[in-house]
């Protein structure tokens, strides 16, 4: 029992020192929309979105935009 | 595809900060069903990757039939005759402004004065290939031009095979 209730401890202490730290410090993306239809389009119109990409943790976001 | 992020399209955001991406496509050869994405690769641990999508349905006002025109084997001294289509799909009056053969000396066309399509009305032009001296594969294309703001000219491929006339 207090062999166990030693590991306890030390993984609770572990935990604390990286495991909650980590969790609390991670960044975290959210887009407002992740499709827009722009439904009926001249052919020759050009179309234009803007997309909003916001960061709602509390680490910074890294983030590298790739055209396909 | 264009793509427009304040910092570039390598950047860091700030807890509690957001981003505007701005994604624009042109849509002048593009013909019904479209769809653009974006690819974002993140250090979210919840969300590596995410993808921003815009679709839409590309409409024809001007509807043009063939897409491209291949006169095929054409004998020296022969000539061959090809028909296009000039549809106003629309709901506003189009205006062709100018129909010329572009790098092709070998192309007529008629009509290829100005003429005003009203919604729902068609209107053919005859491509004519006059062979030249070389006996050779011909690349060209009709430009059409019109008064329509966001599609000033619309072209249309051309090729041929010229050969002698043995």
């Amino acid at each position: 029992m207090v062999r166990f209730l030693r590991y306890f401890a030390y993984c609770l202490v572990i935990f604390l020192l990286f495991g909650a730290n980590s969790a609390c410090t991670s960044p975290k993306a959210v887009v407002d929309e992740s499709t827009f239809q722009a439904g009926d389009v001249a052919q020759g119109k050009k179309i234009t979105h803007d997309f909003t990409l916001k960061n709602i943790g509390d680490d910074v976001l890294t983030i590298d935009i790739k055209p396909c | 595809m264009k793509v427009k992020a304040p910092g570039g399209l390598k950047t860091n955001i700030a807890p509690g900060e957001s981003k505007k991406i701005t994604v624009s496509t042109p849509t002048t050869l593009r013909r019904g069903k479209l769809k653009k994405d974006i690819r974002i690769a993140t250090n979210d641990p919840e969300a590596k990757t995410l993808t921003l999508s815009i679709q839409a349905n590309i409409i024809e006002d001007l509807y043009i039939r063939p897409l491209s025109i291949n006169f095929g084997i054409v004998k020296q001294g022969s000539s061959s005759e090809k028909d296009l289509l000039i549809t106003n799909k629309g709901k506003n009056l189009i205006s062709i402004t100018d129909i010329k053969p572009k790098m092709v000396k070998m192309l007529t066309i008629s009509p290829s004065y100005k003429f005003t399509l009203a919604p729902g009305q068609t209107r053919k032009l005859v491509l004519t290939f006059i062979p030249g001296s070389n006996v050779s594969a011909v690349y060209g294309s009709v430009v059409i031009k019109t008064d329509i703001e966001y599609l000033p000219e619309k072209i249309i491929r051309t090729r041929a095979k010229i050969v002698a006339n043995n």
